[in-house]
């Protein structure tokens, strides 16, 4: 980010958005994933350490943390009935996110409409996290 | 940019009433003519009266606003005003934003319980009932969206404002609880937390000791005014938010990172 905000700085303008995953704020049953959360857990948090110095520079930071999302490189696993209703039913809405849903905060965040919106990670998850 | 993408953010059919949204230099008027200028019709609802003047500014009718007077304190005011705002947007919902709110400052030692109830029951109560009230008409819709103002009191106590604080560390709990509710069956509930924005408390102090001690730990270097929600409102609004749903989105200036 340090070659970025430079000229970010000069330009007194700029938005950068950095991706996690919900496995930057919650963890999850299976094991080998220690490494990649504690990773994504960096990302939120560094991405609000440079929002903090950057701010006043009109410079806005700001991280998508979705949760499952089916791309190409995981569908095979969602042909797994099991893996797919597990899944679906850890998630309030019980469907597999798909990318569209990300296009729009993508969007918030890269334009003025999020002019005083910096430091935060946005979990995309429909409301995944907001229950126990 | 496509013209497509855009469509993600189209309120055009949409119907939306929004609280609290009497004054010209609130939060909730721009919240509310933001939606307009989306393409929703938009039902402003306060307990002054100035409500029909500033509709009237507005365009009125034909230009799809419509006033709405009721006191959120009393109980028969509010399911009254509420009906009425559904009959003027022809008997569907998709758009609530809970706006109104009101801030009483008092050590907590000396605070009157007559002032706790008062904050407590429109900053709060009226909130669930407001969303109980949209929810039956959103459910059988199967869509909507339930805007609340949540604040930096959500996440952080603050001094001389105990009712306030509770209020709003509610509004974001409630958030989540009626997001885990209903957002399954399409009615996606979110929370705005705004920073310390330049609101009509705070216009003209920003320069006393309180007010600046506020300033400098925005990492923005400026408070925010009310167009900063514009953009988060119409995103939460629309479908551009349809996989987002139990959050609590700050406007904060980057404060509550620092």
């Amino acid at each position: 980010m340090g070659e970025i905000i430079r000229v970010m700085r000069q330009q007194r303008y700029g938005k950068i958005i950095n991706l996690s995953l919900m496995k930057s704020l919650l963890g999850v049953s299976d094991s080998g994933y220690t490494a990649y959360c504690a990773s994504k857990g960096a990302v939120n948090i560094l991405s609000k350490q440079v929002a903090c110095e950057v701010a006043a520079d009109n410079i806005m930071v700001n991280v998508l943390a979705p949760t499952f999302i089916e791309t190409a490189i995981n569908r095979h696993q969602l042909e797994d009935p099991v893996f797919r209703s597990e899944l679906e039913a850890r998630i309030p809405v019980c469907r597999i996110g798909q990318f569209r849903g990300l296009m729009g905060q993508m969007l918030l965040f890269a334009s003025d409409a999020s002019q005083f919106l910096t430091g935060q990670a946005m979990f995309i998850e429909d409301g995944l996290s907001s229950r126990q | 940019m496509t013209n497509a993408i855009f469509e993600l953010f189209d309120l055009t059919g949409k119907k939306a009433l929004v609280t609290g949204a009497a004054k010209t230099t609130g939060l909730c008027y721009r919240m509310a003519t933001a939606l307009h200028d989306a393409g929703a019709s938009v039902v402003l609802m306060d307990v002054s009266s100035e409500v029909f003047t500033l509709v009237e500014m507005l365009g009125g009718e034909t230009n799809r606003y419509y006033a709405v007077q009721a006191n959120l304190i009393d109980e028969a005011s509010m399911t009254s005003g509420f009906e009425t705002a559904i009959e003027k947007l022809g008997g569907k919902l998709d758009i609530l934003v809970n706006g109104a709110g009101i801030q009483y400052r008092c050590d907590a030692i000396d605070f009157p319980a007559e002032k706790w109830m008062q904050v407590i029951n429109i900053n709060l109560n009226s909130v669930f009932f407001l969303s109980q009230m949209a929810g039956k008409i959103m459910l059988a819709q199967g869509s909507g969206r339930i805007i609340n103002i949540a604040s930096m009191t959500s996440f952080f106590g603050s001094k001389r404002i105990p009712a306030y604080s509770a209020s709003k560390g509610g509004i974001m709990q409630l958030t989540k609880a009626l997001s885990n509710e209903w957002c399954g069956s399409g009615v996606n509930v979110n929370a705005i937390a705004p920073g310390y924005m330049l609101s009509e408390f705070w216009l003209g102090k920003t320069d006393t000791e309180a007010g600046r001690a506020n300033s400098a730990r925005i990492p923005a270097g400026r408070w925010g005014v009310a167009e900063d929600l514009e953009g988060v409102t119409i995103f939460l609004a629309s479908k551009a938010s349809d996989y987002i749903s139990g959050a609590i989105i700050p406007v904060d200036g980057g404060y509550l990172g620092a």
